[in-house]
């Protein structure tokens, strides 16, 4: 149905946005045009400009609320990003060459150093066959069953929680015990981190065998202030 | 001028891109461009302001993780607050309602009871909110997106993810309710000096 035809019920509909001068064109003259023949519409208009006044009125407190926590607020998001892409860091990595391709390469490579003369007798080609088997062997049994890719030989392991999740902080004057006797009170494991902003991520008990939500570790965490700094729900990767 | 005056500069459409790209400056300029409209909006459908922080910085890392898959069929500010609006609801579905205070609303109605102070600009803000909170939150969202945030109906269908209908429906009987409980709390046109 167009604008123009349209019935008294269907233009009442659209009044809070004419008020909010949120129409098309079409529409908007539809309205106006109606507005100047129907009392009820316009009476209904009135209504409308008090209730968008009386909702649209701003609420200081509430601005002055926001001031206060704002810098806080956006210091968590960060951290919060910062400890999402640094979960994630490994997929972002570009693929490494798989290990066992790279051996065999190199393998390939050092022999190939060596020019057989096509005079050599066939059993010292037969015993150099022999070292090569054992080397390729070896170099098998090392490295099969290891993932694939790199190998990390240094830095925090990668780890693979039972549990759910949450990445926590500490203040700067918490000390160790501290820290173990929060982690002790919720049956939390911290593994791994610390991460940049201090993060660490902590594995928590199979929710329901510890007796507690995770939302209430939260929180019971957010109320340790002179210990944890932030805390937050991992992310399920 | 610099490149962090330019990226201030950009409209969100770009910002996007580059926070899809891991742009953290870009994000913190959309987060600061628009983190007041949505905490406002969930503060005032939720009236709590600790939660209201844990969910405005949901809704951002929200923006955060799915910049990439943005499509652009709407407007940047319709698409965060369809994420604000999913994440409110589903905060308000766990919470219970506060109960109104009888005690409270009978000293509030009463004529007699201190005609000045109810006049004063924080007794009517104080009206104005437990009036609000007798609204469901779908109705409280389409007065809220249309007067607070000055959204057509088609943006509010997109972010309520509904039909254009139901807005409008929703909204007339938003408006409905809304007169009722003005009535009940003595909210009238004199209050708002109109």
């Amino acid at each position: 149905m167009t604008a123009g035809k349209m019935p008294h019920e269907d233009i009442r509909l659209l009044l809070p946005w004419y008020l909010s001068g949120k129409l098309d064109a079409e529409e908007l003259e539809t309205v106006k045009h109606h507005l100047s023949e129907c009392a009820d519409c316009a009476g209904e208009l009135e209504e409308l400009r008090f209730m968008g006044v009386a909702i649209a009125e701003p609420d200081d407190s509430l601005d002055s609320m926001l001031d206060m926590r704002l810098s806080e607020m956006e210091s968590n998001i960060m951290d919060r990003i910062s400890a999402f892409e640094d979960s994630r860091a490994p997929e972002k990595r570009p693929a490494a060459a798989p290990l066992k391709a790279s051996l065999w390469e190199r393998v390939q490579e050092f022999f190939e150093g060596f020019k057989l003369p096509l005079q050599m007798p066939a059993g010292v080609a037969a015993l150099v066959l022999l070292q090569l088997a054992i080397i390729i062997g070896l170099a098998y049994k090392i490295y099969l069953g290891e993932p694939e890719g790199y190998v990390v030989l240094s830095g925090p392991q990668e780890t693979t929680a039972a549990g759910p999740v949450i990445i926590v902080s500490f203040v700067d004057t918490a000390t160790e015990a501290q820290i173990r006797e929060t982690l002790s009170g919720i049956n939390g494991r911290i593994i791994d981190g610390p991460k940049s902003g201090g993060l660490y991520i902590v594995e928590l008990p199979t929710e329901g065998s510890s007796g507690k939500s995770v939302e209430q570790v939260i929180q019971n965490l957010k109320s340790e202030r002179d210990v944890v700094k932030n805390v937050f729900r991992g992310q399920a990767e | 001028m610099n490149a962090t005056v330019n990226a201030a500069e950009l409209p969100d459409s770009e910002l996007l891109e580059k926070i899809a790209g891991g742009d953290r400056e870009a994000f913190k300029i959309l987060y600061g461009r628009y983190v007041r409209q949505v905490f406002s909006f969930i503060f005032k459908l939720t009236g709590d302001s600790k939660l209201t922080e844990e969910v405005t910085n949901d809704v951002f890392f929200d923006v955060w993780k799915g910049a990439g898959g943005f499509q652009g069929r709407s407007a940047v500010l319709t698409w965060i607050f369809g994420i604000t609006h999913n994440k409110t609801m589903n905060e308000l579905r766990k919470k219970t309602p506060d109960p109104v205070d009888p005690e409270e609303f009978v000293r509030v109605a009463n004529p007699d009871d201190g005609a000045e102070e109810i006049v004063e600009k924080k007794d009517r803000s104080e009206r104005m909110k437990k009036a609000l909170n007798e609204l469901s939150p779908d109705h409280r969202t389409v007065l809220e997106l249309t007067f607070f945030e000055g959204m057509s109906y088609q943006e509010i269908a997109a972010v309520m993810d509904c039909p254009v209908n139901t807005v409008k429906t929703r909204m007339f009987y938003a408006k409905e309710k809304l007169k009722e409980v003005f009535t009940k709390y003595g909210i009238s046109q004199e209050d708002f000096a109109l």
